[in-house]
Order: structure tokens, then sequence, then C-alpha cells
């Protein structure tokens, strides 16, 4: 657990939520058993105090995450966890004073008693007694148990619920058929609560969105990769361990060849996607062995497909750049150089290629715009001076940019952000995740999205910045040596081309609008460049190179 | 420079005087610097890289005004910094 959460309080107040909330739970289920009125009373003056208390953990997280800012995810995650779990602890409690409620309108107290509702408590404490553990001891297997929880109280409720639904039929106890089913509702939908409290212990760990629902799927995968125990907490400890804090120094240890990476990683989607990436998993593995992950196993159904595939260890170039030693980070820019040569020289083949940037742009511009409609403009003048919009420029460009045409291609990864690249710096190693874009196309699609991945970063610290400066201007001079070997002539046009493209795109996934219209107006500008160059050859272009930094 | 500057200026002034200034403007950018000083210091601006520029002209009842700003990052040069590049096979 990250030091702030102790030190702004959070984990106590949370502490007491969870106690509180049991509270609550227990005595619900007491004034079923009992019909003690006092019960009654007392759930209700506690509510109030859980109101107050997730009103602090939520104002504490925000304040915090505003404060901690995107430098930390892996304390940015557990903050915002924490916010969901506050949030769905407070409806378990209303759902408990909603069970309370309907006992008013309960004719007979011992009708209830046929439909076990005892096992639904059992049930629900059980989950709760486990959160605060989990979620402290960032324990993925207790995460999972509570997950669990609403498998076993939905199979509760479905069988309680055909039973009331045949006992309605005869005609008789109505009133009370209906209100030991709300009872019941209340109870099952605690559950969901409850689903909601493991997967955000679960995010708070593995940083990504798990969805239990998928549970299923992952444990036939597992059992499909011969993993034995399916959800112990042992592999999931793993993906915790390896990919969290990512604060590297020096080599820690000489690095063992016969080291498998522990962990998995469990990917679930549109089964053309995911099989799409499995062969270019393949693909990759030919052309450089290691360099993406290993697949585990691939489960497939009617439109939907599921995949294990090996959790890398090591950070990502982002996390490289924005916290290491620079000595590390040269380190990581070196390894990553090499890598790119050896994949763009052992791939390359001559003739034409076109990355297509315009088509893409113009297929993203509808996005961008419903997010901003702010950025959307007319043609303007100022005195003699014309200042295009967006529009005029891309049909003023189009007709030459579609002769702007690689002499080559190699196999791209297709999504090549800075963050899509883990870097092991005990086994010296570069690796390639999400893969479901690669392709043969123009190298100068992989380094324009790399290069705006830095620049993109909501981070506006100097010192931060000036990193990711670096890197950018590192992987430029990079590209453009390759370019100036490979006698690519057209490299600064098309790479400013690729840079327009993804600077505006890149405004669809931004919400700081100062930040997005300066992203928008940099691809404007470049593309504005390029227009007045029209009539020229490409290759006179020339890309002005501050466009790259922030 | 780089520490924190902030020279302000406020005048009434004849059309001859204003063109008078923006070509003292328009002097500074073309030589890349612009010089500004008061009885305590002399502050200089040296344009570099790409710059942002805002334009507002409106007009309210007889009211009007027109809203120039620039706004550049003054960021240390290659050589400035000794910034390393690695070479690369």
């Amino acid at each position: 657990m990250s030091d702030i959460l102790v030190a702004e309080g959070i984990a106590e107040n949370f502490r007491f939520m969870v106690l509180e909330v049991t509270k609550q739970v227990e005595n619900a289920w007491k004034l079923l058993d009992t019909r003690n009125p006092k019960l009654v009373e007392s759930i209700s003056s506690r509510d109030d105090y859980i109101d107050v208390l997730k009103s602090v953990i939520e104002n504490k997280c925000f304040s915090a995450i505003n404060r901690v800012g995107a430098a930390d995810r892996r304390v940015v995650n557990q903050l915002r966890a924490m916010t969901t779990l506050a949030s769905n602890l407070e409806r378990i409690a209303d759902f408990a004073e909603n069970v309370v409620a309907q006992t008013e309108y309960l004719k007979d107290f011992d009708f209830l008693k046929r439909y076990d509702y005892g096992k639904f408590f059992s049930e629900i404490l059980q989950a709760l007694g486990l959160c605060h553990d989990a979620f402290i001891k960032r324990d993925m297997g207790l995460a999972f148990r509570i997950c669990r929880s609403e498998f076993s109280l939905d199979y509760l409720y479905k069988v309680q619920f055909d039973r009331i639904l045949n006992e309605l039929r005869s005609g008789a106890e109505t009133e009370n058929l209906i209100t030991s089913h709300l009872i019941l509702r209340y109870l099952e939908r605690m559950g969901d609560a409850l689903l909601n409290v493991g997967e955000a212990i679960i995010f708070a760990v593995v940083g990504e969105k798990f969805k239990i629902k998928q549970y299923e799927a992952l444990k036939e995968n597992l059992a499909k990769s011969g993993i034995e125990t399916p959800i112990s907490d042992l592999e999931f400890q793993s993906i915790w361990g390896s990919r969290s804090g990512c604060r590297i120094g020096r080599v820690q240890a000489p690095p063992d060849p016969a080291k498998v990476s522990g962990g998995v990683l469990f990917k679930e989607g549109a089964k053309r996607k995911i099989l799409r990436e499995k062969e270019n998993i393949e693909r990759w593995e030919a052309i450089m062995p290691g360099l993406p992950p290993r697949i585990l196993s691939v489960q497939q159904e009617d439109s939907q497909a599921s995949m294990l595939v090996e959790f890398l260890d090591g950070c990502t170039y982002q996390e490289v750049v924005l916290n290491a030693e620079m000595s590390v980070v040269q380190n990581a820019t070196f390894v990553l150089e090499q890598t790119l040569l050896y994949v763009w020289e052992h791939t390359k083949s001559f003739g034409p290629g076109q990355a297509d940037f315009l088509t893409q742009l113009k297929s993203r511009l509808p996005d961008v715009y419903r997010l901003h409609p702010f950025l959307k403009e007319t043609p303007k003048t100022v005195g003699g001076v014309q200042a295009p919009s967006l529009e005029l420029l891309l049909a003023r460009l189009e007709p030459d940019a579609t002769k702007l045409i690689s002499p080559f291609t190699v196999f791209i990864h297709g999504d090549f952000n800075i963050n899509n690249i883990v870097y092991d710096h005990a086994a010296q190693s570069i690796r390639f995740i999400d893969l479901h874009r690669s392709k043969l196309s123009d190298y100068l699609q992989d380094v324009s999205v790399f290069l705006v991945s830095n620049f993109r970063l909501p981070i506006f610290e100097e010192p931060l910045r000036e990193r990711l400066n670096w890197s950018a201007r590192n992987m430029y001079a990079f590209a453009k040596r390759y370019a100036e070997q490979s006698k690519d002539a057209t490299f600064q046009a098309r790479l400013c081309l690729g840079l327009a493209r993804s600077y505006i795109t890149s405004a669809r996934f931004e919400l700081n609008k100062r930040f997005v219209k300066d992203m928008f107006l940099r691809g404007v500008y470049l593309l504005d460049r390029m227009a007045a160059h029209k009539g020229k050859p490409w290759e006179e272009f020339t890309l002005p190179e501050d466009s790259i930094l922030f | 420079m780089g520490d924190d500057t902030l020279f302000k200026h406020e005048s009434l002034q004849d059309l001859d005087t204003v063109i008078a200034y923006l070509e003292a403007v328009r002097d500074g950018f073309t030589r890349r610097r612009l010089t500004f000083t008061d009885q305590e210091r002399e502050i200089v601006l040296e344009p570099k890289g790409l710059v942002r520029f805002d334009l507002e002209a409106k007009c309210k009842g007889q009211g009007c005004k027109l809203t120039l700003k620039f706004a550049w990052k003054d960021r240390p040069t290659d050589e400035e910094t000794g910034n390393l590049t690695i070479a690369a096979g």
C-alpha cells in the first residue's frame, strides 16, 4: 500500500467504513431473525455516518490524485480504486437499509425464513470480511474470493426466485411473496457491489481493468496452458510484483537465462482482434524470437475470443524515461534502437509503401470534434494573411499527399507508443506488447506515433518534460540517420504528415482543453507547412524539428 | 533566461506612436531579440521555436479592442544542454 493512503488517513477511514458496513449487514440479518425494533433505529442512524465516511474518502482521494498527478500511476490507481470501494461499500449499506424498510410490509417474519436468507447474509459477510486485507495487502487471491461471492449470490437468488415465481402462481400470500422477493433481490444486489469491490482491488494491484465475468474463460485458459492451480494467490501476485513501482536503478542481479516470467496476462475481446494479435505475435516471434510475449493459450467462442499471454518482466519505456536514472534511460534507448534496426533491416521489402496518414486522420476526426467541438474552425483572414481551417488544408493536401510514398516497407508495431515497449534491465532486452495492429507499412508510422506518445502525456513538470523531450529528440535523430542511410529522400515530409495525424487524433484521448488545443494547433501548423510547400518536390521539404518538442 | 521575469507598460498613444511600438516589436522578432527596460533592469526575450499566436479583435458598442498574444518556450538548445544522442549501429 502506498504511504499516501496512510498519511492522508484514507486507510483508517476505509477500515472504519468496512466495519460500519459490516455492522449494517449484520444488524439487517439480526432484524430479520429477531424483529427487534431497536435495530431499525440503529441501522438508520449508522447510515448517515457511512455516507459521511464515503464523502471523506472520496474528497481525500480526489485531492490526492490531483497532487500526485500522472507521474505515479500506481498510487493514482490505488486512489481511484479506493473511491470505487467507498462508493460500493456505501451502496451495500444502502441495500441493508432497503432490506430493513421492506420488513414493514412483511406480515409474517417466519414466512421469509423458508428462503434461506441466512445463506445470503453469510456469503455477503464473508466477502466483506476480506475487503480490508485484500486491499491493504494487495492480495489477488482474496480479491478473487470477493468477486466470487457475486456468483454464489446470483446462484442463491436464482434458486429462490424460481421458487417464489412458482408460489406466486398459486395466488396465495402474494404480499409476503413480493416482499420476500424484494428483500432477496437487495441481497443479490449487494453481490453486484461486492463484485465491483473485488474488481477495483484487482485494478489497484494490476493496473488494468480485469472483468471477472471473464473468469470462466480465464480458468479454461489456465487449464489449457498447464498452469495447475487456476486462481491462486501466487500467480497473480507475480503480476503485481513485476510491474508495480517500476523504479529501477542499476542492474540488481545477473540475468538468469532459465528464469521464466511468472505472470500471465489475460486478454479478452472481439474474436477478430484477438486472433489478429495472435497471428501478429507469431509473426513477430519468427522475425525476432523473444520480442513479443509468449502466448500460453487461446480460447475461441462465437464472436469472442480470449488469450493468455506471458506478462513481461520489466518496465515500459515510458516508465523508464520518466523514472529511471539517466544511464538506465540511455541503456534502454540503445537496446531499443538496436532492436528497431534489426527488425527494420530483417523485414525490409523494397517497393512503395504508404501509411495513409490522411485517411487515418480523417476517419478519427469526428471523434476529436465530438469530444472537443471548440476545435472546429472556419477559414479566416487577418489582413492579407490567410488562416485556412483544418478541413481546407486536408482538401488542399490530399492530391499531393497521395503521391507521398515510402521507398520501402517494414513490419511495423502499429501502435508504437512508449507504453507498448517493455524494457527488462536485468535481461537487457526490449519487448513489444499490444501487437494487434502490426503490419507491413511505412516505418515512419511507428516513428511518428512514438514521438507524439512522448508529447501527449499530460505531464507538465519541467524536469519530466525534459526527459520526454530527450526521448523524442533521440528517436528523431535515430530515424533521421536511418533514413539517410536508406536513401529515404521524402523522410521529412512523410514524418511531418505522420506527426500531424498523431497530434490531431491524440486530442480525442485528452480532456485538458489547453493541452488539447496545443496538440491540435501543432497538427494544423504542420499541415499548413506542407500545404505551403505545394508544387515543389517533397524531397526538398524540411520538417520544423521544434514541432516534436514540448 | 529561465528566471521568472515580468515587464509591464501601460499608456495612452496616438496612432503614429502605436505604429512605432508595433514596428519595434516587429524588429525585435526579426532580430530574434526583444528588449524591454525600466529604471532597474533590462528584460530580453528571445523568441525561438514555435510560437503560439492568439489574436482577438472585438468591438462592443464604441469600445474596440485588439489583443495580440505570442507565447513560446525558452528551451535551451542542444548545444547549451550538451545533449547527447546515442549512436545506433
